[in-house]
């Protein structure tokens, strides 16, 4: 008969309870009731740039419109970089109110007439503009929020408020709004076999 | 070479009591540096890892500053523990009989001060580099500096502590007793004497306060110190009263009052020990 020591029991006792309650931790993570999950750590991630041909820059994207207006900071200088650190996510339903307010700005988000819930993530971070100096203690941006759509043909659901909306902002063009998206950030949530 | 030779002859008592000491409470060392270890990483990485909602500090500076909330109550709990029986366990369990006529029971003392404050050092260590190593983790180098300048607060901190926890050992007359009096006074009544005296004068700043000396073990790490004293308080006003919360001490007065603390509770401490008898 194999005789195993009280203290050991507790041990291994202690171990079981603890694997219990952290796989039972991470497993209401992990559960999700559709076919996309948000891909995200927290962590900190560091982007540098590589390489700026200015000439391609102007000629594709707009001689108006610099680095600088889409990526902030020195973004026009080689080996400048820039870091953003995920904080944290949650789920989320964002009025169409809130999204337009997070596109553009109040009195935008002010004009839309819709009743539509977008299902989703709100996503906060912390990021550092483009610098070619060392970065800061403190971030540029301590709380930058992204909205996270759960389904991606909320897009489309995007586009279609907006169309709705242009003859009342006869100033937004179709660029101005697909720029402002991009502008913003746009995170795309993984896909994921059932 | 003959001076160097005396020195030597006079320090190894010292020396000698120092390395037992290690050797003795290498177990305590083992088991506070294991629970330290753990509530370093369960404060620094398990909730963040576990739980997208459990938000990330916006910097490094303030993860390392919220990863150091709890080193007070840690530093208190340690200090007690190795310093409460210093000079009191000598006397209680009697063994002042044994060792007092062999060694000088001054350089005894000094051994045995050395000896934990080396191993507390080294278990506050441990969460130090527990806490720089989540913080590469989390939001990559280069490494804020300050936690250094954090690490040597910590370290008058403990010096300070240890020097109030050893003026109790040398009055009283058990360990345990001098334990559990120095956990409330550090823990309950320190925090509540501030309050009465801040409550009864606004403008009074506690500067006495061991409590309040901890508080810049947290606050050096701020990208922008407090430069001047309205900016160390915040004051809260409810039903006529002026609730008024310091936040930290100046970097000069916090380091100076823990000096002090050492000096005069050591010096006290040997007074007292100096005419007390077996």
């Amino acid at each position: 008969m194999l005789k195993i020591k009280s203290g050991t029991k507790m041990v291994v006792l202690s171990i079981l309870l603890l694997g219990i309650f952290l796989i039972n931790m991470s497993s209401t993570i992990v559960a999700a009731d559709n076919n996309y999950n948000i891909a995200l750590k927290k962590g900190t991630d560091v982007l540098e740039v590589t390489e700026y041909d200015e000439d391609a820059w102007k000629s594709t994207i707009s001689r108006g419109f610099s680095p600088y207006a889409w990526f902030g900071g020195s973004a026009d200088e080689i080996h400048s970089k820039s870091k953003y650190t995920t904080l944290s996510w949650f789920k989320n339903e964002s009025s169409a109110m809130e999204v337009f307010y997070w596109i553009f700005s109040l009195e935008v988000a002010l004009l839309i007439d819709s009743d539509y819930e977008y299902d989703g993530w709100a996503v906060y971070q912390a990021k550092w503009n483009f610098t070619s100096k060392a970065f800061k203690d403190d971030a540029d941006i301590e709380e930058n929020f992204i909205p996270v759509f759960l389904n991606p043909e909320d897009f489309k659901r995007v586009l279609d408020d907006y169309n709705d909306l242009a003859p009342l902002v006869p100033v937004l063009s179709a660029d101005d709004f697909l720029l402002q998206l991009i502008l913003k950030g746009l995170i795309i949530p993984k896909p994921f076999e059932d | 070479m003959e001076k160097l030779n005396n020195l030597y002859i006079e320090i190894k008592p010292i020396l000698h009591t120092y390395v037992f000491e290690l050797k003795k409470n290498s177990k305590k060392f083992i088991i506070f540096s294991i629970i330290t270890g753990l509530i370093g990483f369960l404060i620094g990485f398990l909730g963040f890892a576990l739980i997208p909602e459990d938000s990330l500090s916006s910097s490094q500076g303030a993860y390392f500053q919220d990863g150091l909330g709890i080193m007070s109550l840690i530093l208190i709990f340690g200090v007690c523990f190795f310093f409460g029986g210093i000079i009191c366990s000598e006397f209680s369990t009697k063994s002042g009989y044994i060792v007092f006529p062999k060694i000088n029971k001054y350089k005894l003392i000094i051994g045995k001060y050395l000896g934990n404050i080396t191993l507390l050092i080294g278990v506050i260590a441990i969460y130090y580099f527990i806490l720089v190593l989540l913080g590469i983790f989390f939001y990559g180098l280069p490494l804020n500096i300050r936690i250094f300048h954090s690490f040597a607060i910590t370290i008058l901190y403990i010096l300070a502590v240890s020097s109030f926890v050893t003026l109790f050992s040398s009055f009283m007359k058990s360990v345990n007793m001098t334990i559990i009096a120095t956990i409330l006074i550090l823990l309950i009544v320190f925090s509540l004497v501030d309050q009465i005296v801040v409550l009864s004068n606004p403008d009074f700043e506690p500067i006495y306060s061991l409590d309040f000396m901890s508080r810049l073990i947290t606050s050096i790490l701020e990208t922008d110190f407090p430069a001047t004293t309205a900016e160390r308080y915040i004051d809260m006003e409810m039903q006529g009263f002026i609730f008024r919360i310091w936040i930290t001490p100046t970097i000069q007065m916090g380091i100076t009052v823990m000096l002090l603390y050492t000096i005069i509770c050591l010096g006290l401490a040997s007074i007292i020990f100096s005419r007390k008898q077996l």
